[in-house]
Parts: structure tokens; C-alpha cells; sequence
């Protein structure tokens, strides 16, 4: 029978045509399949990649965090303040009462971008947050009030005018306060015309003391040589009764804040510290040494009038060194403090206070070869370490809400499963493919006669 | 872009025996030519890897595609009786047509294994290869094969007269 059949099939191939085009065209129509598969492959590599990091976020986001429904949940001190990771997500509706608020980056599918995130003061939890239209910027931090109710943030928008911007950032033209229980956000427009220069936000009770000020035009940018001027103004706002005034006269600097009970201590014009209370700047201490001004911490002053800060040896410099804690009684006539070291304790800054004669610093702890910052309790009579409660994992946070210090200490959860959603896209376009090849290879086997 | 010796010496050596082959798989001489040079075209971006011995790969590039073509048209294509065309006048012309019709009348994976099998002389387990199937597939398919264009043979002298 083979015989019987390879006879005619090879008459029959006789038939067959006997040349083909140039070898050259084909080669050349080879390289040009060649290139159209290899962009048509990159082509949906990358789209289904974009989807799949698209997809990945609601696919990955953990369960929404426990908030509180009142603002009467007394806050909680986690013993973890971590700063999120670029792929975990942001609070999901208002967060509830926060006990700090820092800066971090988050990812993104093409570039990542400066983000706030926050530590929830019901559960300890690190998530970024979501500020509409927020300032993001080491020189525009947003500030939390005492109870972590309010957060005050720096917003950004149109500006009458060509706008002047001090680096690639959006101008801020307004500041705007975010109940953190409803998710009401109040916003106070400066109608700025170019927009304005930032210089601060502190809470004195339920009260915003902001400082900003119109850039100032003067001569082109080159003539400015990169540099920026602006009549700096000090306005108080209640977001309760929306009371807002401008006030003039009043010699405050507000590019840092210390605690204080009902307030907040600023460092005035004269050398002295103002003790803001509500609207009103009721008192002032008279310091006998140079205390260092950093952030929203230190110094702070006791509900029994001790204050403690650290040393500011030389005022031209500004570092994260260890730096001798001070501590001393406030006159509450004269205003007058005599400041005098606690024991031997080195800190970078005093965060608040904790007990009638325990305040809690912040020093840089080494263990494992790693170094990391921790919130530590120090007795100001003995000068004793009373305990660690807590630590910073990534970016100390630039602002807390000044009550958390005196709280109950709490563990702080876990951080969230987060990958970065690019690689989890382009698992998914790879998990597409194989799919898409198995499927044509079944497709194959049933279709085989 | 362009072609190295290599790919030029292939073809000009072989494009005849391919499209024979390919001629036996497609039945149309138009259809032999495009399957040649698609499986050309396909091998180019492989070549550097097979150029010392590229008459294997080409076959199994050759043989599969046939499959993956069909199996991209059959859903289009409207049966007819008909040749589209006309072998040359040669002495035995009626056998040849009815062989290429019988052989149209296998499926295209039945006609790989007769033509790789009893034209080109291929073993079962070559044949296997080439066309990616187990050699228990290749039997099964050449048996079948062989049956029809037995029954065929059979058939068609009764036919003629």
C-alpha cells in the first residue's frame, strides 16, 4: 500500500510550482513580522500591565479601618508610628481623630509623588491621606489640633495672576481645615494674586493661627534669581463660629510651635516665647537660655506650668543631634522661667508630656546596626528613663496631636500586604498570557481530526 | 536587513522541494507558494539559531502552519466541487486529479501525516515530531488516511468508465 501511494504523490508533486519570490523580499518581510510582533507584544505588555496596576489597588486594598463615629473616642497611643509604604492605600472617608501627620511618597503606575499620610488615634493604623487639592511641601506642613480632631492644611488652586511658585509646586492660596469625624472640609481663600508664601499653622485650642503672605512681584524671575519676598500677615480663624481675623501687631513667628495646654507656645519677635489661648495671646515666658524651636513639639509647657525643651547651643544651627533636656518652673506672675538640665538625658526634641513630671523625648536608638528613632519617657526630677512607648518607623511625623502623649498605649497593626501594583500588573499580564497560550493550545488538541 | 548568504543559499537549494511538499499539503499551487514563503518569513527571526541546519525546522514551520491556516479559514470557506485549476495535459492527467482530490478530502493534519509519511519517507516518530502529535496519532491517522484514499482508489476507475 506505501508504494501504492508514494507513486502518485510524486507525479502529483511534479505540479508543483517550481521557484518563489527574490530571498532577499522574504528576509526583509521576516524582519518587518519580526518588529511588528515585538511592538505589538510590548504594546499589550504594557497596556495590560496599566490595567492590571489599575485593577490592583481595589483588588489590594485591605478592609477599610475601624473609624470613630464621635469625637468623643479619647485617643490611643500606638506603640509604632510607621510611615506607610509607597503602595498602601490612603484612609478610606474620614479617618477619625489622628495622632500625627507626616510626609511620604506614594507610588504611582508612571512616577511616584509627595503624599501626607497619618497614624489613626482610634487604631494606630498608617495610612496615607487623601487632602483635596493639599500643598504638599516641606515649607507647607499641615498641623493637628490637641484632640486630633481638626487637621489644618495648606490648599492649592487658581491665583488671580500668573502665579509665583518657589520650586515646581503648585502655589498655595488658602488654608483649609478637615473635620476628621464628618469629613467636612472649610476652606478660608486668600484671593491671592500669585499666590502665597507659607509660614505656618498652629492650633491654640480650637483656634488656627496661620502666617502667609502675597509673593511680591518685584522684577522678573531672573531678576529674583530664584528667590522669593512676601509681607508676611498673621490671621486667627475658629472653623466653629468661622471667625476669622486679620491681626496686626501681633510679634509672632509661627515657623514652629511648642505645646501647651488650651494653646500653643510661638517664639516672639523679642526673644521671648507667646503663649497663645483661643484667639488671644495670653501670656509670655522669658526664657534664661536658648531653647531650640522644631516642628510642632518641642518645647512644651505642663498643665502646671513646667516647661522642657532641649538646648539650642548655637542658634545658627539647626540639626537632628542629641541635644541636653532643660526643664524649669514658669512664674506665673512674671512670666520668668529658670530653666536647668534633666539629669543627663539627651534628646533631639521634647514631644510633650506624659505625667505632672514625666515628658517624652525623641532619640535616635541603635540596635541590630540599625538606627531608628524612639519616643522615650524621662522623669525630670531624677532624670531617670522611665520607658520607651513608642517608635518611628521611616519619617518622624511633622505634626501630633499634642494629647496623644498622656494616652493609653496601644500596639499598632500590622502593615497592610502592599506590592508595588506595577509588579502586580505585570504579574497579571503574565498570568494574561500564559492563559491566552494554554487556551490556544486546548483550542489546538480539540481541534486536531 | 539584509539577507545573509546563508538564507539565500537555502532557498534557492530548496524552494523547490518545499513547495512540492507544499503542494501536496495545500493542493493549489497559489496556496503552496504562500505557505513557503509565510513559513520563510516566519523563520527569519529564527534564523541565526538554525542556520547550520535549517531544513528541520522549516518543514515543522512549514506543516503547522498548513494546520493553523486551515484552521483560520475553515470557518469561511464554502465547499465546491470544483478545481480551481488545471493540471498540465500529461499523460496520466485524470489520476492526478482525482489524487489531489482525494487527498483534498482529508482533514489538513491526516494529509501532513500521508505526505510526510509516504511522500517524504519520514518514520513514525519523525512525523510525530514534525507535526507535534504522539506516534500513536500518527498511526491512527495514517491508517485512516490510507482507508480513504483506498476506498477512493477503488472507486474511481468504476467512476471513470
Amino acid at each position: 500500500m506505501t508504494v501504492h501511494v508514494k507513486e502518485p504523490l510524486e507525479r502529483l508533486s511534479q505540479e508543483a510550482p517550481r521557484q518563489l519570490g527574490a530571498p532577499a523580499d522574504l528576509w526583509r518581510r521576516g524582519r518587518r513580522r519580526q518588529v511588528r510582533h515585538w511592538l505589538a507584544g510590548a504594546g499589550a505588555l504594557v497596556v495590560l500591565a496599566g490595567l492590571g496596576g489599575v485593577a490592583a489597588g481595589p483588588v489590594l486594598a485591605p478592609d477599610g479601618v475601624d473609624v470613630a463615629s464621635t469625637a468623643a473616642t479619647e485617643l490611643r497611643l500606638p506603640d509604632v508610628f510607621r510611615q506607610p509604604g509607597e503602595w498602601e492605600p490612603a484612609f478610606d472617608g474620614p479617618p477619625g481623630p489622628l495622632v500625627a501627620v507626616g510626609s511620604g511618597v506614594r507610588g504611582g503606575l508612571l512616577n511616584p509623588r509627595n503624599a501626607w499620610w497619618a497614624v489613626s488615634g482610634t487604631t494606630g493604623e498608617s495610612r496615607f491621606l487623601d487632602l483635596p487639592d493639599a500643598v504638599v511641601d516641606s515649607e507647607a506642613e499641615p498641623t493637628l489640633s490637641e484632640d486630633g480632631r481638626l487637621l489644618a492644611y495648606w490648599y492649592t488652586g487658581a491665583t488671580i495672576d500668573e502665579p509665583i511658585v518657589q520650586g515646581d509646586l503648585d502655589p498655595a492660596v488658602g488654608v483649609a481645615v478637615l473635620d476628621l469625624v464628618t469629613g467636612d472640609v472649610q476652606r478660608w481663600d486668600a484671593e491671592s494674586p500669585y499666590g502665597l508664601m507659607t509660614s505656618g499653622l498652629v492650633w491654640a485650642g480650637d483656634v488656627l493661627w496661620w502666617v502667609g503672605g502675597d509673593f511680591a512681584t518685584g522684577g522678573t524671575e531672573d531678576e529674583r534669581g530664584g528667590m522669593s519676598s512676601a509681607r508676611l500677615v498673621v490671621r486667627t480663624w475658629d472653623p466653629t463660629s468661622d471667625e476669622r481675623r486679620t491681626r496686626e501687631g501681633v510679634g509672632v513667628s509661627m515657623h514652629a510651635s511648642g505645646s501647651a495646654p488650651g494653646g500653643a507656645l510661638v517664639p516672639g519677635r523679642d526673644g521671648s516665647l507667646r503663649l497663645l489661648v483661643a484667639d488671644e495671646v495670653v501670656g509670655r515666658i522669658w526664657l534664661d537660655q536658648d531653647l531650640l524651636f522644631q516642628d510642632s513639639t518641642t518645647p512644651a509647657l505642663s498643665p502646671s506650668g513646667l516647661l522642657a525643651g532641649v538646648l539650642h547651643e548655637d542658634p545658627s544651627v539647626y540639626d537632628d543631634a542629641p541635644h541636653p533636656v532643660l526643664a524649669g518652673e514658669v512664674d506665673a506672675d512674671t512670666g520668668a522661667v529658670r530653666t536647668s538640665p534633666v539629669g543627663g538625658a539627651l534628646a533631639r526634641s521634647v514631644l510633650g508630656w506624659r505625667g505632672p513630671t514625666e515628658v517624652v523625648v525623641d532619640e535616635i536608638a541603635t540596635s541590630d546596626g540599625t538606627q531608628r528613632v524612639i519616643a522615650q519617657v524621662v522623669d525630670i526630677g531624677s532624670g531617670d528613663l522611665v520607658e520607651t512607648l513608642a517608635e518611628f518607623d521611616g519619617n518622624v511625623p511633622d505634626s501630633f496631636a499634642s494629647r496623644v502623649w498622656s494616652a493609653d498605649v496601644v500596639e499598632a497593626p500590622d502593615p497592610p500586604f502592599a506590592p508595588d501594583h506595577r509588579l502586580v500588573g505585570l504579574a497579571l499580564a503574565g498570568a494574561v498570557l500564559l492563559l491566552v497560550r494554554a487556551g490556544l493550545a486546548v483550542r489546538r488538541r480539540r481541534d486536531r481530526p | 536587513m539584509t539577507a545573509p548568504d546563508s538564507f539565500d543559499a537555502f532557498v534557492v537549494a530548496r524552494q523547490a522541494a518545499l513547495l512540492r511538499t507544499a503542494f501536496l499539503l495545500t493542493g493549489h499551487a497559489q496556496d503552496a507558494e504562500d505557505l513557503v514563503q509565510t513559513a520563510l518569513v516566519k523563520v527569519v527571526p529564527h534564523w541565526r539559531r538554525i542556520a547550520d541546519d535549517p531544513e528541520p525546522y522549516v518543514r515543522r514551520v512549514l506543516v503547522r502552519e498548513n494546520i493553523s491556516r486551515w484552521r483560520r479559514r475553515r470557518w469561511r470557506e464554502v465547499t465546491s466541487d470544483a478545481l480551481p485549476e488545471v493540471l498540465a495535459e500529461s499523460p496520466d492527467h485524470d489520476e492526478l486529479l482525482w489524487v489531489r482530490a482525494a487527498l483534498a478530502e482529508l482533514a489538513p493534519r491526516q494529509r501532513a501525516v500521508v505526505v510526510l509519511r509516504y511522500y517524504e519517507d519520514r518514520t513514525e516518530a519523525e512525523t510525530a515530531d514534525l507535526l507535534g502529535i504522539s506516534v500513536g496519532t500518527v498511526k491512527s491517522h495514517a491508517r485512516d488516511a490510507v482507508a480513504r484514499l483506498r476506498a477512493g482508489l477503488v472507486r474511481e476507475p468504476a467512476d471513470r468508465t
